[in-house]
């Protein structure tokens, strides 16, 4: 199993002293810092606005880190593709595969929070369809040998050809997956699929299942699946004080950044969005006693190797651990990152052996 | 007087054996090459589906540069604003200018070519307001200081919004790419510097020192505080007359083969802010290698180079961000140009470049 260093740089909290800015610099070090302890991917989420998070560029961040690596695979998590033209969309990345050695995975989403649709005058409650039909229009554009024409719903153009384009072929894509619909689009296009415990947990009963649904809806379509990932979040802690510490922040996350961003009030969530209602409820609820490995990885090293060993046997590849949540300090994200490179990425198989024996 | 390295990515060839993805790599590395040398910035041009060029995403390729390298300025050239959001664009700079330390110059212009509009949905033919209001939101979002701002205009509607992160220099310099004299308005009542192609000031006002008096009497009207005034140049070296065919024929491959189809020719379906890029296209079908000058076109030797660039500088202008890859010239032969002018060409003048390359 891989592991990547994830973020979706939430900074929402009330009183905050750390500005936009310093997270984003923060956030660059914190992955060029992963690629020097022998990770594999940094994935980093796009947020407009101080909505949930302050970090309105991956694709920008990823090719800062391109310039200063050699190794670690560049993701956004994930692009929010209905907010841009999927040809725009497109060309970026491949330009970014191009310039970083064939070193992206690109992942996509529709989001969950209208704050972010609205200034872009894009359709929150049709975003299921612009996204389905976008994530169509960027698989025909990377995989074109000439020039392509489409006439969609949404979308319609003639006679386009890309350029620069990717140098993987095929570049790898991911669907970030909340629900249903997304896993059959992954299916359907061939894509691989990456998760959140906690959703999973809540619309499918658990890994497993997600995983289970995903290979059945590929056989369906006759698509061969693609890798399977998940993130989590990560606390370490060793004694009762900071056990205490970690799961406030992580309590404080849902409180103040992830419930202000979801659809959580019956009379304005889109239908395609019903499903946020229950889990805004439970949110609401949350207690830091309650959080389980069901969303988070806390504990020790011993504690969080368990957990992780059950994910890769639900038939995960990757798994993408979120450390900077709820304005956890900058020198002590470096610190867990590194702990769990030296006492729990050993217990696994994958590149990251290599590369911190190199 | 500052150099930099400027590209259009023009790769609009028949019988073209270099591929887009090498012609943007090459590019890549020959701007690493110039902060190397001691050039004070890197122009990079947006062109999008192999139309007159191949780099569509200038600010990935300069997110790149700025990891390699700590002095070179990073600037799009120009960003086609109508475009992409305007809010898009403002988050794009600020995040570049925050990774490389404060070192993007943004540069802006409407571009010119309908083939590139039409595929993004964008109206070309009403460009000049939609560019117009799209550099006002950049302003104001690049202003804002934190605070969150709306916006109630012609083509862009917001409430409450706030760009993260900021850019890192305030202000955050900014060029309009001008061609006519609508942009001069539009850069002097923004407060903003200009950056002209000498062929078109040529053709628009009758030459350099004009379209500088124009902009700072335009900035007086406004009342604002003239910026920096840049140019453009190709610049192809020769030293004896075999070259000089082989360079002046490049430039005439360029004209003929990428420039012509990119620009609105056809009075029947030209829109009217573009009428006079019909009389710039039938002097374009004209040029004859012999024919290019001054005007367009750095030619020759060192010497011969530096005289034309002492004008431009006695007619007011900061820098000059300079054509070498044009007409597919070798790679490296752009290279060994490159170095030759800042060797013989760039000492003459004052500059940064001084000391970066005394270091």
């Amino acid at each position: 199993m891989e592991f990547g260093y994830f973020t979706l740089s939430d900074n929402h909290y009330e009183n905050n002293p750390r500005d936009a800015n310093q997270f984003v610099s923060d956030i660059t070090a914190e992955a060029l810092y992963a690629d020097q302890l022998g990770m594999h991917s940094a994935w980093i989420g796009e947020h407009h606005f101080n909505s949930l998070g302050v970090l309105s560029c991956p694709d920008l961040v990823l090719a800062y880190i391109a310039g200063r690596t050699k190794h670690i695979r560049l993701a956004p998590a994930v692009t929010v593709t209905p907010l841009h033209h999927p040809i725009r969309v497109a060309e970026q990345w491949a330009t970014l595969d191009l310039l970083s050695g064939g070193r992206v995975d690109f992942a996509a989403g529709r989001g969950y929070d209208s704050r972010e649709y609205e200034p872009f005058h894009v359709s929150f409650k049709d975003n299921q369809s612009i996204f389905e039909e976008g994530m169509e229009v960027i698989q025909k554009l990377w995989a074109a040998e000439g020039r392509i024409s489409h006439h969609g719903m949404h979308y319609q153009f003639d006679d386009v050809r890309i350029t620069p384009k990717p140098i993987q072929k095929p570049l790898p894509a991911y669907i970030g997956s909340f629900s249903k619909p997304s896993i059959e689009l992954a299916a359907r296009l061939g894509y691989g699929l990456i998760v959140a415990p906690f959703a999973a947990a809540m619309s499918y009963g658990g890994l497993k299942q997600v995983a289970d649904l995903y290979n059945e809806t590929c056989v369906k379509h006759g698509k061969k699946p693609g890798r399977l990932m998940c993130s989590y979040f990560t606390h370490f802690y060793d004694n009762p004080q900071q056990e205490a510490a970690q799961r406030a922040r992580q309590v404080r996350y849902y409180k103040e950044c992830v419930i202000p961003a979801l659809p959580g009030d019956p009379k304005t969530a889109p239908p395609s969005y019903t499903y946020f209602i229950d889990m805004v409820k439970r949110l609401h609820q949350m207690q830091p006693e309650q959080l389980t490995e069901n969303s988070v990885l806390l504990g020790n090293s011993q504690q969080i190797t368990d957990t992780l060993k059950k994910v890769e046997a639900a038939g995960f590849s990757e798994v993408i651990l979120y450390f900077n949540v709820g304005m956890k300090p900058h020198q002590m994200v470096k610190d867990e990152m590194d702990r769990f490179m030296r006492e729990v990425a050993p217990h696994f198989q994958g590149k990251h052996l290599q590369r911190r024996a190199a | 007087m500052e150099f930099g390295y400027f590209t259009l990515s023009d790769n609009h060839y028949e019988n073209n054996p270099r591929d887009a993805n090498q012609f943007v790599s090459d590019i890549a590395a020959e701007a690493l090459y110039a902060d190397q040398l001691g050039m004070h910035s890197a122009w990079i041009g947006e062109h999008h589906f192999n139309s007159l060029g191949v780099l569509s995403s200038p600010e990935l390729v300069l997110g790149y540069i700025a990891a390699k390298t700590k002095h070179i300025r990073l600037a799009p050239a120009v960003n086609v604003t109508p475009l992409h959001h305007p809010i898009r664009v403002a988050e794009q700079w600020a995040t570049l200018d925050l990774l490389s330390g404060g070192r993007v110059d943004f540069a802006s212009g409407r571009g010119y070519d309908a083939r590139e509009y039409a595929p993004f949905k964008v109206s070309f033919a009403e460009n000049q307001s939609i560019f117009e209001e799209g550099m006002e939101i950049l302003q104001k979002l690049w202003s804002a200081e934190g605070r969150r701002i709306d916006h109630h205009g012609k083509h862009y509607q917001f409430e409450d919004v706030r760009i993260t992160p900021q850019p890192l220099q305030k202000p955050l310099p900014v060029y309009i790419g001008s061609f006519s004299k609508p942009s001069i308005e539009l850069a002097a009542r923004l407060g903003f510097g200009l950056i002209v192609a000498p062929f078109a000031a040529a053709m628009s006002y009758g030459g350099l020192k004009q379209v500088a008096d124009l902009y700072h009497e335009t900035c007086a009207k406004h009342g604002t505080t003239p910026k920096r005034l840049m140019c453009s140049y190709f610049i192809h070296y020769y030293d004896n007359p075999q070259q000089e065919a082989a360079q002046r024929a490049r430039q005439i491959r360029y004209y003929k083969e990428c420039v012509i189809p990119a620009f609105p020719s056809d009075p029947k379906t030209a829109p009217p802010s573009y009428h006079y890029f019909i009389d710039m296209v039938k002097r374009l079908h004209q040029a004859t290698p012999e024919g290019l000058t001054e005007n367009s076109v750095l030619l020759g030797n060192s010497e011969r180079i530096t005289e034309v660039l002492k004008k431009v500088e006695a007619a007011g202008f900061d820098e000059v961000i300079l054509y070498f890859n044009v007409g597919i010239k070798p790679h490296n032969q752009v290279k060994e140009e490159m170095d030759r002018f800042m060797r013989e060409v760039a000492p003459a003048f004052q500059g940064k470049h001084r000391e970066r390359r005394a270091a």
